[in-house]
């Protein structure tokens, strides 16, 4: 074969079809390193790798029905790399941390219980996130219980958390809602870890864009 | 000055390197456009598309075939030579950039300095020279082949280590001129081998940059090596110096290389301003924060900026995250089309 | 006592921040016109001349501790101001550095040939996948240089090394640098495998590196961050009182 042909679909293909791609994960390590798109348009999301071997649809599927189970998302008509929120929302934040844990946990991962909770990693308490529909409005309750020197502080920031990973409303200083007005329990359980801890996730963030960089750092030109 | 005729891509590289006429600004990628999307588009990936001429060939294509540049160039990193002298490498992942672990370099001083004789044999070498004749074979006259080929500095931080380099460089500075010039017969011997392996232009990345030294360190060490690269190399040169170097670009535009590739610390008008009109600009889009992190419409913004200033051809500002989606690659082409419609129609 | 060196009072002038400038000349103020001769020398990377100039401070009568804060760590900081501001850049940063070490080699067998124990075991390393030393090995020289028994892993420390070292030189204080992004992660991982071998609760973790900040510090669960050398020295005083 002429070294500029090829039997993948071309990106520019790929774009017309399936929309902007929204977030792209460059390893996945349960399928041969292959990398990881999640393309929108409109309301329809599409999970897409450039890889052609025989296997990689078989784990887009995959990929696509983790993002069903995990972030209650739905899938489009026949298809097996599509899906959408039932809100018909984007929630473009949040669905790029579902994504990570789509690709990044095993491929038979389930989440341990349907309670919202999670300890919280700045302190002894613990987090529990409850629905809430004071004034007709689809929200989450969010609570800590336990031993801290601040409650009152460790649960603004994590309320701050979940307004800043998952897009969403402050209604009260311990109740948040989505902007869809909808629950989205899947969301809630994906963005618990990285709500409790802003800074960290940012660093953490930050440390994961810079992987495949070239600057003089990367390069190990840096001296001081 | 724009040409009506549309022209082959190597035609519109070579003219807008030489200062003349072009039917629009090109595109080029003098470093790397090389991403995971386009490694898992033709089976290329690193840390093997680095060593293997075919996979390198397949990547590289891809800049021209999928992405719409003007240019191929198959040597992605900065590590082959170093490689090729006995450098201790770090292979990385498909997601990273190869390394060298300089904090175990191979030479003391420029007495060290030796290239060996299978030089132009050893693989990460041929994976540069093959992986270019099987471009010039596919495409023809179609589309630049840009080659690479690192300036002395560079390889003196490989070989010596950096801290090592640039003590020397304080205590005896005529060794250090010694070490630059024996290492700039690699440069020279690795560019031919890419020119005559059908290499249209060169990329000649030597990173005397901003963070690490001062614009006179460029000019006292740097200027006359790189003026003697344009006689002894019989192709368009593009030097690239990554960081803020709008301290160094006047000193640049006096050496008569035909091209510099600038960095988006430096704003495109600054950079105009600083090298008035000694020599073309590269450039300058910004890759961590446009290219990677945001959106086709974002790319298109930079790119309209650089056109408007004057930069004669088109470019990221260095080698492209290997995350980079294509959709923001694709942008930029695009971008060059429609700032050149809206001008046309003015 | 003013500022009787010329050239020094030429570096203050570097210092372009008045507060900043004020603060440094009261430093020096107080310095004898030998150590003022010695932080000069030191600016300007001229490591014999430090070197011949400690020896001499010793000869005279001079402490080691006078003449590590007084002339070395004084000069230091006009170094890190100029490089700061791009006055000088990384080659006449790193011959500063090696000034220092020259002064260094003059002071530290005398502090450990003092008799005197010494006030504690540090492990000094840079995290693992990173290869910058130069921070690091600034921090020890001062801690070296304050009474401290240092043991430096050096570069691309893994967790199990730390560890190992902990163990093998029964130290309490553990100093970890990194100057990378990427690996600053590395750091919360060290400290994670101290869990997971129960050694955590005895063992003081600091921190340091050019991108770090004390919330990242924080959340990584150090005990401890150092935005430069001299806080690093401070950090294992206060960990050892």
């Amino acid at each position: 074969m002429s070294i500029r042909n090829h039997s993948g679909q071309r990106p520019i293909e790929v774009i017309s079809k399936y929309g902007k791609c929204i977030e792209l994960v460059s390893m996945d390590k349960y399928y041969n390193n292959i990398s990881i798109g999640l393309y929108l348009k409109d309301d329809v999301f599409t999970v897409w790798s450039f890889d052609s071997s025989k296997g990689s649809k078989d784990r887009i599927k995959q990929i696509r029905d983790q993002l069903v189970k995990l972030g209650d998302m739905i899938p489009v008509g026949e298809t097996d790399n599509q899906v959408k929120f039932a809100c018909s929302n984007i929630h473009e934040r949040p669905i790029k941390f579902l994504l990570n844990q789509a690709v990044g946990k095993a491929p038979d991962y389930s989440p341990p219980s349907d309670i919202l909770t999670i300890k919280d990693s700045k302190s002894d308490l613990h987090i529990f996130v409850e629905k809430n529909n004071d004034s007709n409005i689809n929200s989450y309750r969010v609570i800590v219980k336990g031993e801290a020197r601040n409650p009152a502080m460790r649960l603004r920031m994590i309320v701050a958390g979940f307004i800043k990973y998952g897009e969403m409303q402050k209604i009260s200083d311990d109740v948040i809602a989505f902007p869809c007005n909808q629950f989205h329990d899947g969301l809630i359980r994906v963005l618990l870890p990285y709500s409790r801890n802003i800074s960290s996730v940012e660093s953490m963030m930050a440390a994961e864009d810079l992987r495949g960089q070239m600057t003089t750092g990367t390069l190990g030109f840096s001296q001081v | 000055m724009q040409k009506k005729t549309q022209m082959t891509s190597r035609e519109r590289v070579l003219n807008a390197l030489s200062g003349k006429p072009v039917d629009r600004t090109p595109v080029a990628n003098p470093t790397s456009v090389a991403t995971v999307e386009l490694m898992d588009l033709v089976g290329a990936s690193f840390p093997e598309a680095c060593r293997d001429p075919e996979l390198a060939a397949r990547l590289a294509s891809t800049g021209y075939t999928e992405l719409g540049f003007d240019s191929i160039s198959p040597y992605f990193s900065i590590i082959q030579e170093s490689s090729a002298l006995g450098c201790e490498m770090q292979w990385e992942e498909k997601d990273n950039w190869p390394t060298v672990r300089m904090y175990n370099p191979i030479w003391k001083d420029s007495s060290d300095v030796k290239i060996p004789s299978d030089f132009l044999k050893h693989r990460e070498v041929k994976a540069i020279t093959e992986s270019i004749k099987m471009i010039r074979e596919e495409f023809g006259d179609e589309v630049a082949i840009i080659g690479k080929t690192m300036g002395p500095w560079t390889l003196a931080y490989h070989v010596f280590g950096v801290e090592s380099f640039l003590l020397g460089s304080v205590d005896n500075p005529e060794e250090t001129f010694k070490a630059l010039e024996k290492l700039t017969e690699i440069s020279i011997l690795f560019g031919q081998a890419q020119i005559d392996a059908g290499a249209d232009v060169l990329t000649f990345p030597d990173h005397a940059t901003g963070d690490l030294v001062s614009g006179e360190y460029y000019k006292r060490f740097l200027q006359d090596i790189h003026t003697d690269m344009v006689e002894k190399l019989p192709v368009p040169i593009i030097l690239h110096i990554c960081g803020r170097t709008v301290d160094r670009m006047p000193y640049i535009a006096q050496t008569g290389m035909a091209s510099f590739h600038f960095d988006s610390k430096n704003e495109p008008n600054e950079a105009m301003g600083a090298v008035d009109g000694g020599i073309g600009l590269v450039g300058n889009i910004n890759n961590p924060e446009t290219l990677y992190a945001k959106d086709p419409e974002d790319v298109k913004e930079e790119v309209f900026k650089c056109l408007d200033a004057g930069v004669q051809m088109i470019a990221p500002e260095c080698a492209v995250p290997l995350a980079t989606k294509a959709q923001n690659l694709i942008a930029i082409p695009e971008a060059v089309k429609d700032w050149t419609n809206s001008k046309s129609n003015d | 006592m003013p500022i009787v060196n010329e050239s020094l009072e030429k570096e203050l002038q570097y210092v372009s921040d008045l507060k900043e400038q004020a603060h440094i000349r009261a430093l020096w103020t107080k310095a004898d016109p030998l150590m003022q001769e010695i932080s000069v020398s030191l600016i300007q990377g001229k490591n014999e001349v430090v070197s011949d100039l400690t020896e001499a401070a010793l000869e005279k009568g001079f402490s080691a501790n006078t003449i590590l804060d007084d002339g070395l760590i004084a000069g230091m900081a006009i170094v890190g101001v100029k490089f700061r501001d791009n006055i000088i850049f990384v080659p006449e940063v790193l011959v500063a550095a090696r000034a220092m070490k020259a002064g260094m080699a003059h002071i530290e067998p005398i502090l450990s040939e003092s008799g005197i124990e010494p006030l504690g075991t540090v492990i000094m390393g840079t995290v693992k996948g990173d290869l910058h030393d130069i921070g690091k090995n600034l921090c020890i020289m001062m801690l070296r240089g304050a009474g401290f028994s240092v043991i430096d892993l050096g570069v691309d420390t893994s967790p199990e090394e730390f560890i190992e070292a902990i163990e093998d030189n029964e130290a309490n204080v553990v100093g970890m640098s990194a100057l990378l992004t990427t690996t600053m992660p590395n750091m919360g991982k060290t400290i994670q495998a101290f869990e997971e071998v129960e050694m955590r609760d005895i063992v003081k973790v600091m921190v340091g590196g050019a991108p770090l900040t004390q919330e990242f510090a924080d959340d990584m669960g150090a005990d401890g961050y150092g935005k430069d050398a001299i806080s690093c020295v401070d950090l294992a005083k206060s960990f050892y009182s």
